[in-house]
């Protein structure tokens, strides 16, 4: 079994490097990272990518609103901000969104979460990332050029300026990217869980995650093969969606949104994953209705792929196919609302503390609620075709993207913080940045629902008079979100520089990956663990535990259950004490 | 249905006969919204303060309720399958045209509407429709994607190039309300909803409602005569005054300067040319009579005045008589 082939090395290294091995010093030099195989490092290069990516995104929102502040031109010009708001839709979604929690904190964590040592193909893993990076830079390369919004309409995407075909080869390969690390996942949910480790004690993020890939896998060769199309059809002049050259608009559209509504799901369901292991630790309780948490997210992944033409309701397509198109939406409502009951729920008898994952898990259940419950106006025939390209729309998924993924995301990357980088970080600092975000991300976009429904359409560079207030009501908020972006910044650096140092378990949670040092040994646990409780039983810890977390629990019985050679198995017991010492020192 | 003729907080008014119905799906889901929201998240602010982490306070741990796991998996389709079924029977109903529509052809181009009414007269950024008559517009559109919509009357469908496709409303006439100096009841705002281009947010119209009366003299006298006459009592003004309003209404001074000492820029200042010389791209010149004035606004691309190559006049699509009109008025330039 592929768990065993992990005892040896990890017991063995584990003996040879004896203080504070971990995988950030294990290896020093810039070749070091470049080469390495190990998930946990790729993850980080992963999240520094996307880091990036989400600043650039960032400054182009912020530009936008600029602009939108007062009607007429203000700063740019309208093809300047036709660009501007293509480019935050594309790098958002193709270059931070998509790869964000599943490629970051899914690479890091997934395999420590089932007790892996790594993922099932650690190769792919950083061809994947070289992939991601290269198709980057094609996105980077039409950085002023392309004019079509992230969707890359026909016919006008045939039109317009020639950046859009680096634009869309940079997307083309970056789903490569996508659709490798989503089967290196699958792979390894499937082969690589410790013992133990049985589907119904599966952590609720690597259930997520694995859904998530499923997606991936399943339904980004179409945006592949559409692009493709779309490339073929500029150069080579072939009528496919031109209907110049005989072809069909329309079938674009199917085509693109046949990815990009999976693709929706791509993007939230890693949200809901976080949330779900940030609402256990933190209200020291097990998810309620775990397996219907879990088969929710396998719902949402399968459902997800019979909705995409309700983004097309007023495009021309048959009423017939709305009638099909609006019942199945209204479905999708039901699993995204059994998982918010289920979290509800989990908060009840709990034992709830509010340190800044926290946080950022409840405000995604606020806001997830208001963005899932507006999808109703969207999923309704009748209301859609006036709400149809409007700011609604527009406020309604940055509700669920922010609101939901992002905001999920980030709650991770504060929930995790201590474990990847073994220090903590200024948590007074954390809840200000938070209450920055949480304030400017409403004023931002709860006002853009009103602007919606009152008619105002997306993508429009000038407006009427009437929208003003709303218009620079809503700029403001978004300078109030950057601020609080830039303290949350300022926090991680300092973290990074002059951060305490982390336990291995901060908030006394149950998950796995709390159980082996903060950072992690280059080979996650000293040994193959065991998994002889589930990953959110609180109701066996002693009260100790609850305040320091879990000691070690799950190594004690990798000793008993496996029967390891006898070499390894005593440098492990050495290990094991130096480690429940080191976890004390820390605590006091 | 109570009709609100004047915007409300979130939606603006409601100024076709479909517009209460849609509303009124709005509401209902709203409040049901509303609804949800005040649960869940009281019910997370409560269990937030009522089990807030304290001293010597376990955790319960979590039981299995599979009924009421079961009960909010499925009590929420019926709401669910309440807005699925009034919102497609409004829906068709909004898609289906009654039998004796007015049908008027839209044709988008970037980044222009153009209406055709059923006789043959045609408008470019303004339209005028009847009041309490259904009215079809038939939509094409000449190069991209755009979409008519019109927030007063809950309509929108996109303009997609090589096929038609159509909307309908019918206006109301508020009550108490009375026509204007030009035989206007009220203005609708029309938004081009699907990303066009540069000027997508400047590709604007308006509807004008009249009375059904004013809008059959409106047909009988041709768009130069909206606003003058009643009942065959029409006076055309002079084609160049005419004229100049349509230079405005399409557009024409985007581009074309139309002041003595204008910019030339993007296209030439058309101040005082009617009857000069032109020199053409390639050499040539030619006198700019009205031949060559109509050809130009009809055929942008046939000839060329030196040193424009390298800017594309948009193709108006214009009746006749406005084609005259506009002719008229840059003979008058002067």
């Amino acid at each position: 079994m592929a768990t065993q082939t992990g005892v040896a090395p990890a017991g063995s290294s584990g003996s040879a490097g004896h203080e504070e091995i971990d995988y950030l010093n294990a290896e020093k030099g810039v070749w070091s990272w470049m080469s390495t195989v190990d998930h946990k490092r790729i993850g980080i290069m992963y999240l520094v990518a996307v880091m990036t990516m989400f600043g650039v995104g960032g400054f182009f929102a912020l530009a936008l609103r600029t602009e939108l502040i007062s009607p007429g031109q203000t700063i740019m010009t309208a093809d300047h901000y036709n660009q501007a708001f293509t480019l935050h839709g594309a790098v958002m979604v193709f270059l931070f969104i998509i790869p964000s929690v599943p490629a970051a904190l899914g690479n890091f964590f997934l395999p420590i979460m089932i007790g892996a040592k790594d993922v099932a193909f650690p190769r792919l893993n950083l061809a994947s990332f070289y992939i991601y990076v290269f198709g980057a830079c094609f996105a980077v390369a039409s950085i002023w050029g392309v004019d079509t919004g992230w969707t890359f309409y026909t016919p006008y995407s045939q039109h317009t300026n020639a950046s859009v075909l680096s634009m869309t080869t940079g997307a083309f390969i970056m789903g490569f990217s996508s659709i490798l690390t989503g089967l290196n996942f699958i792979a390894t949910v499937h082969k690589l869980r410790a013992p133990g480790l049985s589907w119904q004690r599966l952590p609720l993020f690597v259930w997520g995650v694995y859904a998530t890939s499923v997606i991936q896998v399943l339904a980004t060769p179409v945006l592949a093969i559409t692009l493709f199309l779309l490339i073929m059809e500029r150069v080579l002049t072939i009528g496919i969606f031109n209907p110049e050259l005989g072809g069909d608009p329309v079938l674009f559209q199917h085509f693109f949104w046949f990815y990009s509504h999976p693709a929706v799901y791509i993007m939230i369901l890693p949200g809901m994953a976080v949330v779900n292991e940030l609402i256990a630790t933190f209200s020291k309780r097990k998810i309620f209705g775990y397996m219907f948490v879990a088969m929710s997210s396998v719902a949402l992944a399968l459902l997800g792929f019979l909705v995409w033409g309700h983004h097309m309701f007023v495009a021309g397509m048959s009423d017939y196919a709305g009638l099909v198109f609006s019942g199945l939406t209204f479905l999708i409502a039901i699993p995204s609302g059994v998982k918010v009951f289920n979290w509800v729920a989990t908060l009840y008898k709990g034992s709830v503390s509010f340190e800044s994952p926290m946080l950022y898990a409840l405000a995604f259940l606020v806001l997830f609620t208001i963005g899932g419950l507006t999808g109703l106006f969207l999923g309704t025939l009748a209301t859609d075709i006036h709400l149809h390209d409007t700011y609604f729309v527009v406020a309604h998924f940055h509700y669920v993207m922010v609101g939901g993924t992002v905001f999920g995301f980030l709650g991770g990357l504060h929930y995790w913080w201590p474990k990847m980088f073994g220090r903590m970080y200024n948590e007074n600092l954390a809840r200000v940045a938070f209450t920055f975000v949480f304030i400017g991300f409403n004023m931002t976009f709860f006002t853009q629902f009103i602007l919606g429904s009152r008619g105002m359409p997306r993508r429009y560079y000038d407006y009427l008079p009437q929208f003003q207030p709303l218009h620079a009501f809503s700029s403001v908020g978004s300078y109030v979100l950057g601020v609080g972006f830039l303290i949350m910044l300022y926090m991680f650096i300092d973290a990074i520089r002059n951060g305490k140092k982390a336990p291995p378990n901060p908030w006394g949670s149950a998950g796995y990956e709390w159980m082996t040092t903060s950072p992690p040994h280059p080979h996650n646990f000293h040994d193959t663990p065991v998994m002889t409780r589930g990953p959110y039983d609180y109701h066996l810890a002693t009260e100790e535990e609850l305040s320091t977390g879990f000691h070690g629990e799950i190594a004690h019985h990798a000793a008993d259950d496996v029967a390891p050679p006898a070499a390894p198995a005593a440098a492990r017991d050495n290990d094991d004490s130096d480690n429940d010492e080191k976890s004390k020192d820390d605590d006091e | 249905m109570q009709t609100q003729t004047t915007p409300s907080f979130q939606l603006p008014a409601q100024l076709s006969t479909i517009a209460p119905e849609i509303d009124w799906i709005y509401d209902f889901i709203f409040y049901v919204s509303l609804v949800f929201f005040v649960g869940i998240v009281g019910a997370m602010v409560y269990f937030m303060v009522k089990y807030r982490r304290r001293p010597g306070v376990k955790a319960e741990p979590t039981g299995h309720h599979n009924t009421l796991e079961l009960f909010w998996t499925f009590s929420p389709l019926i709401l669910l399958f309440m807005m699925f079924h009034w919102g497609f029977q409004t829906y068709i109903q909004a898609s289906v045209a009654p039998d004796d529509s007015l049908n008027i052809r839209v044709r988008a181009s970037q980044w222009i509407w153009n209406f055709e009414h059923p006789n043959g007269v045609s408008e470019t950024g303004e339209v005028h429709v009847p009041a309490g008559r259904p009215v079809r517009m038939v939509i094409s559109s000449e190069d991209v994607l755009h979409s008519f919509f019109v927030p007063d009357f809950r309509v929108k469908r996109d303009a997609v190039p090589g096929m038609f496709t159509s909307l309908w409303f019918q206006a109301i006439e508020p009550e108490g309300s009375e026509p204007d100096a030009n035989h206007v009841l009220y203005d609708s705002q029309v938004f081009c909803t699907e990303y066009c281009g540069t000027s997508h947010s400047a590709m604007l119209a308006t509807v004008h409602v009249m009375r059904e009366a004013d809008y059959d003299a409106f047909l009988a006298h041709g768009p130069q005569c909206a606003g003058t006459g009643e009942g065959g009592s029409c006076t055309p003004p002079e084609l160049a005054t005419w004229g100049a309003g349509n230079f405005q209404r399409i557009g024409c001074p985007t581009c074309h300067s139309a002041a003595s000492g204008g910019p030339s820029a993007p296209g030439p200042n058309l101040f005082g040319i009617a009857g000069t010389q032109i020199e053409l791209e390639g050499g040539t010149t030619v006198t700019a009579d009205s031949a060559y004035l109509e050809q130009s606004i009809r055929e942008p691309q046939a000839q060329i005045v030196h040193g424009y190559t390298g800017v594309q006049m948009s193709h108006f699509r214009l009746g006749d008589t406005q084609i005259a009109s506009l002719v008229a008025y840059i003979e008058s330039l002067h």
